[in-house]
């Protein structure tokens, strides 16, 4: 089991009681950017090209508290930039953890071991480490020589000091099923307790736009990763997501599944399109026209098959039917059924 | 620099372009690059004043639309009235721009020949 029964049972608590409510939009990760700064310029990133006065603008802890308490999402999964590089990013942790966040640290752990000591270990708490492949493909990547090496070694450091530990992998077009397999391998043999993957997000911002993938593409591509599974693989994420990315699922987009906050505000619609900000969360469910998102609808969802936007839809459907919630418990007892 | 009447003509960076607003969409046109771009502009107004700074926001389809803009020296957010707006220069640097598939293979690369 990759996610601890803890979390599994606080959020499907979650979850229950918003359907139960009749509560039809509801967040479920909130998506905090605290900072834009990184010290990795990857290709397939988007996230990071603004001026230099942009990039040196922080999120407070105060603002991050807030934010999470506006939102009422069980999950906070922090990506950026790089959050290590934020000086508060101890107290700010600590704060969301004091209110029973489950918090996913996203980092490309080049500063990890450097800065672990600031961090206590929590079930609340997961080191979310941005891995994209063995070695060479992760290097390639990240677009920079031994940042694998680097991880991996921050892996194990954080392991050794009881903490949560989960990878997370985006794939490209250029990605070759069988090593991507083997990377399962190698991360499932350091110990990590589950990995998280997705396909890439066109950015039109990223450097790299002919690496992709479309939602053909897509399918097939996991298709061949997830089929015949090994037992030892765990997955962070939902059954059913996965499913969806195999195309034996049809889903369409949860945009207010994870509400992102950062520096400019509340961002409309979604963590990948920036379509203006507001500045409460309220504003942000209550005025945003969310029948204009998702696939077919709006251009550039056109082939977005990401978790941000999909992985709630799966989520919703196991907690909103009866199919939904005995496919998610096939799905997890018996990943490799036809 | 040069200027553009209008946002017809797009270039593959609007970098050290400047967009004139003489009509509503062109002035709706400039703002919407202005958003779009991945670096500071400077918004000349029709007082004869200026402004420099990153736009991230417009807000419109209200009476009085605005956009929001960060300014280098500012914590918080500025705010300018869409209609006091004359001109949009794409003074800063592009950071989205010139950073092709190329030379990011080939500055990975390299690290590997030395």
């Amino acid at each position: 089991m990759a996610v601890p029964i803890s979390q599994m049972y606080t959020v499907s608590q979650y979850a229950l009681s918003n359907h139960i409510r009749g509560i039809k939009r509801y967040p479920l990760v909130l998506m905090l950017e605290p900072l834009f700064r990184c010290n990795l310029e990857c290709a397939g990133c988007g996230k990071i090209q603004y001026p230099d006065h942009i990039l040196n603008r922080r999120l407070s802890p105060e603002q991050c508290w807030t934010a999470a308490d506006e939102c009422g999402a069980p999950i906070v999964s922090i990506p950026g930039g790089e959050p290590l590089i934020h000086p508060e990013m101890p107290a700010i942790v600590e704060g969301l953890v004091n209110r029973k966040k489950y918090v996913y640290l996203c980092t490309n752990a080049i500063l990890l071991e450097r800065k672990i000591q600031d961090y206590t270990p929590s079930k609340y708490l997961t080191f979310s480490i941005h891995m994209d492949g063995l070695k060479e493909e992760h290097d390639h990547a990240v677009c920079r020589d031994g940042v694998y090496d680097v991880a991996v070694k921050a892996i194990r450091a954080a392991l050794a000091k009881g903490f949560r530990v989960t990878t997370n992998t985006t794939l490209f077009d250029d990605a070759e099923p069988l090593r991507v397999r083997r990377f399962f391998d190698e991360m499932m043999e350091l110990g990590v307790e589950g990995m998280m993957i997705s396909p890439g997000y066109s950015y039109d911002k990223a450097p790299d736009q002919q690496s992709f993938l479309k939602r053909d593409r897509t399918r097939s591509l996991f298709s061949q990763l997830l089929t015949q599974r090994k037992r030892t693989w765990q997955f962070n994420q939902s059954p059913l997501f996965l499913e969806f990315l195999m195309g034996k699922r049809n889903y369409e987009c949860t945009p207010w599944g994870n509400p992102t906050y950062n520096i400019f505000g509340w961002q409309r619609p979604c963590y990948l399109l920036q379509e203006g900000y507001v500045s409460t969360f309220r504003e942000l469910m209550e005025g945003t026209e969310w029948e204009r998102y998702g696939t077919g609808r709006h251009d550039q969802c056109r082939d977005c098959m990401v978790h941000c936007g999909y992985e709630a839809s799966a989520v919703k459907d196991t907690f909103g039917s009866w199919g939904g919630f005995f496919g998610t418990v096939r799905a997890t007892l018996f990943p490799n059924a036809v | 620099m040069s200027d553009h009447e209008t946002s017809d003509n797009h270039p593959l960076s609007w970098e050290g372009k400047r967009l004139l607003t003489n009509n509503d969409a062109a002035l709706r046109k400039a703002i919407e690059h202005a958003r779009d771009y991945r670096g500071d502009v400077t918004i000349y107004l029709k007082t004869g004043k200026h402004v420099i700074g990153y736009v991230f926001d417009h807000h419109e389809g209200i009476p009085n639309p605005y956009i929001k803009l960060f300014l280098a020296n500012q914590s918080e957010p500025s705010f300018v009235m869409c209609q006091d707006i004359a001109k949009v220069e794409f003074s800063g640097e592009d950071t989205a721009f010139g950073r092709s598939w190329d030379d990011w293979a080939q500055k990975w690369q390299k690290p590997q020949a030395s």
